[in-house]
């Protein structure tokens, strides 16, 4: 096996996820806490990946492909309720949408 | 399966159902047919269950059906069992039989009333409950059946819930019976932790077969069956259950709740006969309950209190018989009881309807001439409760006074309390019947009784359930007559064998004393209060007060439990309790409060939530793995 | 040549009736014509449920033996198979009250193509057996849920309630999705069954994977402190999605969680069973005391929620087969409960225009008086009274505990259902103790309209709620007859 230790991609794919996460919670519009979303999808992504590939099964790297697309089309739900927010000119910061509390 | 049994129970249930669910939809008098139908069609599937039960052999006439297993944990079933034996189907008959001559005649009866459809399923509901305790085939049902039965007795002896009196007589009711329930209820539990059983074969198979714990059973038993059957030391419910419409009357204390407690010591014989005890007290608080309450009738002045009490003396009589061990006697007068004493209420109630509602018989007198019918078969109900042949009660009664001779000393003691109260009984039930319907009519009922539509007695639907229970009082007893042909003893044999059997001799001589100072009694009666030949003497101050039995419980109960109970509220309820649970709830407020401060609607908040448990759960995890 | 593994149709019989009407809806969305597009969606929904739930009761019968299927990838057992009945019932039961949920109009097909495919992808969830599929289902309904809760962009909260969900929900997507890249990382294999076989015992590895996907899940069934999403999604989502989002999904992430940690975790029962106490007291704790000042009904109902998330992990953290039958059973009373109490909510919605709250409910037992005391009856029943199958539902999971040796969960469980006795008792004084008149409220566009659909899904809720204590025995033997497929 070429390439560094799998422990090392561990390593990558666990900051990925840290860095989504802390950019979900630090950052305000809805547009970047989706892609540090992906951030962390991705960082589990590689994870499954190294893995697949230090064992030489494939079924982490199907698993993988598969996830890429379940992210792509919460993505897209995502986007779509942007959108429908734009369009009734509700301000696109997570920090105003606080009517539903307590 | 036995079809019939199950549909004589569930079409009251249906008919309670059904009136509560429709609502407005049905009127009063439709609710009143639906109430009325359904109390003969159970009936009739009473009838045929019982045709079906003659047409077989004597061995094969017990049937048990199941109709789905609700629980089981390893050998301990609880199902939903009918059990349909010739003592299940006799009750079923004289209960349906009964009940739906009464639920007809209250169509009559309550006409007018705004809350009529309310009054008729708390009737069927009651009917329901009363066949579910005597058709349930083990101990659960019995119990449900008989907590129910005082839940719907409670609901209906305070139906005029707008009158106070009626509101705590329910109360009273309901607050013996649970006394009662609650004493039964324990006793079935020690039964099922003993024996792991809840049918009744299990459990008489496995019951303890004597010693203390035997004895506890059959005293937790007895206690239910004095509550329900209204018997000292917890018969005070009773007379003050007349505050009730007067069928309900009729029904509690003629077909149904009150004989539940003869019901039960007939079922649970085996258990009393573990205790003999406790069968003996049975038998000696039903003849100390016969006299007393004999005593007591004598002085009452409001109708149905004089019937109220009268049912508590023939109570007392069925309680000798059956605790003495003449079950079959005991079972019998229970359905002679049932037809002259529900004559006699619904009797009463066509004079309190003729009279807009007075009860009290001073205010009575001469009605004899204006309501003939009514007097015709109240005659036959007095003559049928003092036992005067051919009367139905005379078969009955003397049947039980005679089986008491054979029970040696104690029975002696049974036998003279059964004669006086027989002497009672003459005074108490003739001194009603020469008041209200001899000689003159009293002012008030020249007052206020006159017919705007021609029908004195009554409607129809009143007029016919009278007249067919003063046939059955009249005619009932022959059904057995010991000396001479015992049809009832062959049937009930082979479910609750009788161990006391009077000779003929025995006969002769009950027969003889009884008739005799049952005679006697009427014509004290008649010096008195029909011919008035001898002046009524004053009332003794003892039977007035009804031996103080209400004063007593508020001294011993009440007014103790009174007492305790301010002392414990000023020295431990205000200061501890109520601290405590007021810095409870300002605990539990403020912590509301605050965790909704923390559901503050943000959504990097709940990201935060979540990452954090998820650090804690994983780090917890990571070190103590 | 590719490996073609043999695919069992019948078992998926369930995903594909509900898969193939989602198509089908969103068919009749554009080419049916409007007058018709509403009667017509909502038959086909119902068809569908009614057809997943024949299937999913037809499977449950044939599949004594359960075995994974189609290449590992789903389970055919009695476990798997009793969940899509659940879940199919609590679509069939929200199609019935969606029918009167004034939607426009040129939504309603797209609304009822969602709602298939979310259950579609719940009842695929249930089966899943490997972690990917396990994923694959969870995102499926999830997706479709976000999308149902914010469909109704003319609600105040609507929009709100789906971004939040979205959000936080794909927060506990890539958490469970990275606990299963771990635990793969540990054993070398997806597949339930084969964690189990290759563990490793105790690597760190598998138990970081394993205590994140308990948060994915546990984020799933709304227990404490993941259940923050909960009131506010229940509350801004439309009434009927929140009552299947309530019910159905409860069934799916508790039956999930039940069959992962058992099937492929048995090593690490020490660490779950200890981890799922802890969340399902503070669960219990925060659902329970977070209700008592709630005004919101919706909300409220989602507080109780939560507090009963926490019963039912008591059930899963017993780790004994009667933790799973009384789970399986508890899940039954309780979603006709869920489902039966927030219909009456959107009725009375309906009635008044506006956001139910405990003000607006006065009077309500009275003027609708079946719906007022089928609500009573369910408040009853979420508090565990003899009469509703709520009762048996806290008894087994008590025993349950109890042969775990853990006697303390039960006094926890006791106090908690007090406490909830105050908030679910508050609902029916207001229903029935206060008088409409005196808050001078009136339904909007004069007398209320009776609906049919929404009555009967109430009734069928009532049904189940009152035969459950009845009909004890069967559903008990029904649910002993799941929990075997797990290997305890």
């Amino acid at each position: 096996m070429h390439g560094p230790d799998v422990s090392w991609y561990l390593a990558l794919s666990g900051l990925m996820f840290t860095i989504g996460a802390i950019g979900v919670l630090v950052r305000r519009s809805p547009l970047i806490i989706l892609l540090s979303v992906e951030i962390m999808l991705n960082g589990a992504n590689l994870a499954l990946i190294a893995f697949a590939r230090h064992f030489g099964h494939a079924d982490g790297q199907v698993f993988a492909i598969a996830v890429m697309a379940v992210a792509a089309s919460e993505v897209v739900v995502g986007l779509g309720l942007i959108v429908a927010m734009g369009r009734r000119n509700i301000e696109l910061d997570v920090d105003k949408l606080r009517t539903l509390r307590g | 399966m036995n079809t019939a049994a199950w549909v004589t129970l569930l079409a009251p249930l249906a008919s309670a159902v059904a009136i509560t669910l429709t609502g407005n939809l049905l009127s009063r008098r439709q609710a009143g047919f639906l109430a009325t139908g359904a109390a003969l069609v159970a009936f009739g599937a009473a009838i045929t269950a019982f045709v079906t039960m003659v047409g077989k052999d004597a061995e094969e006439r017990i049937a048990q059906t199941t109709s789905w297993t609700w629980l089981s944990a390893g050998s301990f079933h609880v199902n939903l069992t009918l059990l349909t034996d010739q003592l299940s189907i006799m009750m079923m008959l004289i209960i349906t039989g009964v009940g739906s001559l009464i639920v007809a005649y209250s169509v009559g009866y309550i006409d007018g009333d705004d809350e009529e459809r309310r009054f008729f399923a708390y009737m069927s509901l009651f009917l329901f409950s009363m066949l579910l305790l005597v058709q349930g085939g083990d101990l659960l049902l019995l119990l449900a059946g008989w907590g129910m039965v005082g839940l719907s007795s409670y609901l209906l002896i305070g139906y005029h819930q707008h009158r106070a009196a009626a509101v705590a007589a329910a109360k009273k009711a309901f607050v013996m019976n649970a006394f009662g329930d609650a004493a039964m209820a324990m006793s079935l539990f020690l039964l099922v932790q003993h024996t792991g059983r809840l049918d009744y074969a299990g459990v008489f198979e496995n019951a303890p077969g004597g010693g203390a714990l035997a004895t506890v059973i059959a005293l937790g038993l007895l206690g239910g069956a004095l509550a329900k059957s209204a018997q000292i030391p917890l018969h005070t419910w009773l007379p003050d259950a007349m505050e009730g419409p007067t069928p309900v009357s009729a029904l509690i204390h003629a077909a149904t709740m009150v004989t539940a407690g003869v019901y039960l010591i007939v079922r649970c014989h085996p258990l009393f006969e573990n205790a003999k005890a406790v069968e003996n007290l049975a038998a000696g608080l039903g003849a100390v309950t016969l006299v007393m309450a004999g005593l007591i009738a004598l002085v009452q002045t409001d109708i149905k209190r004089v019937i109220a009490y009268s049912t508590m003396s023939q109570i007392g009589y069925m309680f000798v018989g059956a605790a003495a061990g003449s079950y079959v006697n005991g079972m019998f007068h229970l359905m002679t009881h049932a037809f002259f004493k529900a004559l006699l209420f619904l009797a009463a109630g066509i004079i309190i309807h003729a009279l807009h509602d007075e009860q009290d018989i001073r205010k009575m007198g001469g009605l004899g001439k204006k309501l003939p019918h009514t007097r015709t078969v109240f005659l036959i109900g007095s003559l049928a409760l003092v036992g005067v042949p051919p009367f139905s009660g005379f078969f009955s009664k003397d049947a039980i006074i005679a089986s008491t001779l054979d029970r040696g000393t104690f029975g002696l003691f049974l036998f003279g309390a059964c004669l006086i109260g027989a002497f009672l009984t003459g005074v108490y039930t003739f001194r009603l019947y020469f008041i209200v319907f001899h000689g003159e009519q009293s002012a008030f009922a020249k007052e206020h009784l006159h017919e705007p539509h021609g029908r004195l007695e009554g409607p129809l639907s009143m007029v016919w359930p009278v007249t067919i229970l003063g046939v059955l009082a009249a005619v009932g007893g022959l059904v057995q007559f010991a000396p001479v042909w015992h049809p009832l003893t062959r049937w009930l044999e082979p479910i609750a064998p009788s161990f006391a059997e009077a000779t003929n001799t025995q006969e002769f001589i009950a027969s003889a004393g009884t008739v005799a100072l049952g005679l006697l009694g009427i014509y004290v009666a008649w010096t008195m209060f029909g011919a008035k030949t001898r002046p009524v003497p004053q009332p003794v101050a003892a039977f007035e007060a009804k031996f103080w039995w209400d004063e007593l419980y508020d001294a011993i109960f009440y007014r103790p439990a009174v007492a305790a109970s301010a002392l414990l509220r000023r020295l431990v309820e205000v200061p501890l309790v109520f601290g405590s649970i007021n810095e409870l709830t300002r605990g539990f407020r403020i912590g509301s409060v605050e965790l909704a401060r923390v559901q503050n609607g943000l959504v990097r908040s709940y990201a935060f939530a979540l990452t954090t448990g998820l650090a804690v759960l994983t780090v917890i995890f990571l070190v103590t793995k | 040549m590719i490996n073609k593994p043999h695919v069992d149709w019948f078992a998926l019989s369930p995903t594909l009736a509900l898969i193939g009407a989602s198509g089908l809806l969103l068919l009749v969305s554009v080419l049916a014509p409007k007058r018709t597009r509403k009667p017509l969606a909502a038959t086909i929904a119902g068809a569908a449920f009614l057809t997943a739930l024949v299937f999913a009761i037809a499977l449950t019968d044939k599949s004594a033996h359960g075995a994974a299927i189609v290449a590992d990838a789903i389970f055919r057992d009695r476990w798997t198979g009793l969940a899509q009945v659940l879940i199919a019932g609590c679509g069939l039961v929200a199609v019935l009250i969606s029918y009167g949920e004034r939607w426009r109009e040129e939504h309603v097909g797209e609304y009822y193509a969602l709602l298939t495919a979310a259950g579609a992808g719940l009842v695929f969830f249930v089966s899943a057996s490997n972690l990917m599929t396990l994923f694959l289902g969870l995102e499926w309904f999830s997706i479709a849920l976000y999308v149902l809760c914010a469909i109704d962009i003319h609600l105040v909260g609507s929009l709100e309630a789906g971004l939040k969900y979205l959000i936080i929900g794909a927060i506990g997507s890539a958490t469970l999705l990275f606990g299963s890249a771990l635990v793969y990382g540990a054993t070398g294999s997806l597949g339930f069954d084969q964690i189990a076989a290759g563990t490793h015992a105790h690597s760190g590895l598998l138990v970081g994977g394993l205590a994140m996907v308990i948060v994915g899940l546990a984020f799933k069934t709304s227990a404490a402190p993941f259940h923050m999403w909960t009131p506010d999604v229940y509350q801004g989502a439309p009434t009927p999605v929140t009552a299947f989002m309530a019910a159905a999904t409860k069934v799916g992430a508790l039956v999930v969680t039940a069959r992962i940690l058992v099937t492929a975790f048995p090593s690490e029962q020490h660490l779950w069973t200890w981890a799922l106490a802890g969340i399902a007291i503070a669960s219990l704790v925060v659902g329970n005391i977070a209700a008592l000042a709630q005004r919101n009904v919706k909300r409220l109902l989602a507080y109780s929620s939560v507090s009963h998330a926490g019963f039912m992990l008591f059930a899963i953290a017993a780790a004994n087969t009667l933790g799973a039958r009384s789970l399986m059973y508890y899940l039954i009373p309780y979603c006709a409960m869920s489902l039966g109490a927030f219909a009456v909510v959107a009725a009375r919605e309906r009635e008044l225009g506006a956001p139910v709250t405990l003000e607006n409910l006065a009077g309500f037992g009275w003027d609708r008086p079946f719906l007022g005391v089928a609500m009573w009856v369910f408040m009853l029943g979420f508090l565990g009274f003899p009469l509703t199958g709520g009762f048996w539902g806290k008894i087994y999971v008590f025993s349950a505990v109890y042969q775990h040796g853990w006697w303390w969960l039960i006094v926890v469980g006791v106090v908690a259902t007090m406490v909830s006795a105050v908030y679910y008792l508050a609902i029916v004084r207001s229903m029935f103790l206060r008088d409409s008149v005196e808050l001078a409220l009136a339904p909007v566009g004069g007398a209320p309209s009776r609906e049919v659909a929404l009555s009967i899904g109430v009734a069928a809720c009532l049904v189940v709620t009152v035969g459950s204590f009845f009909a004890v025995q069967p559903l008990i033997d029904a649910a002993h007859a799941a929990s075997r497929a797990l290997p305890f």
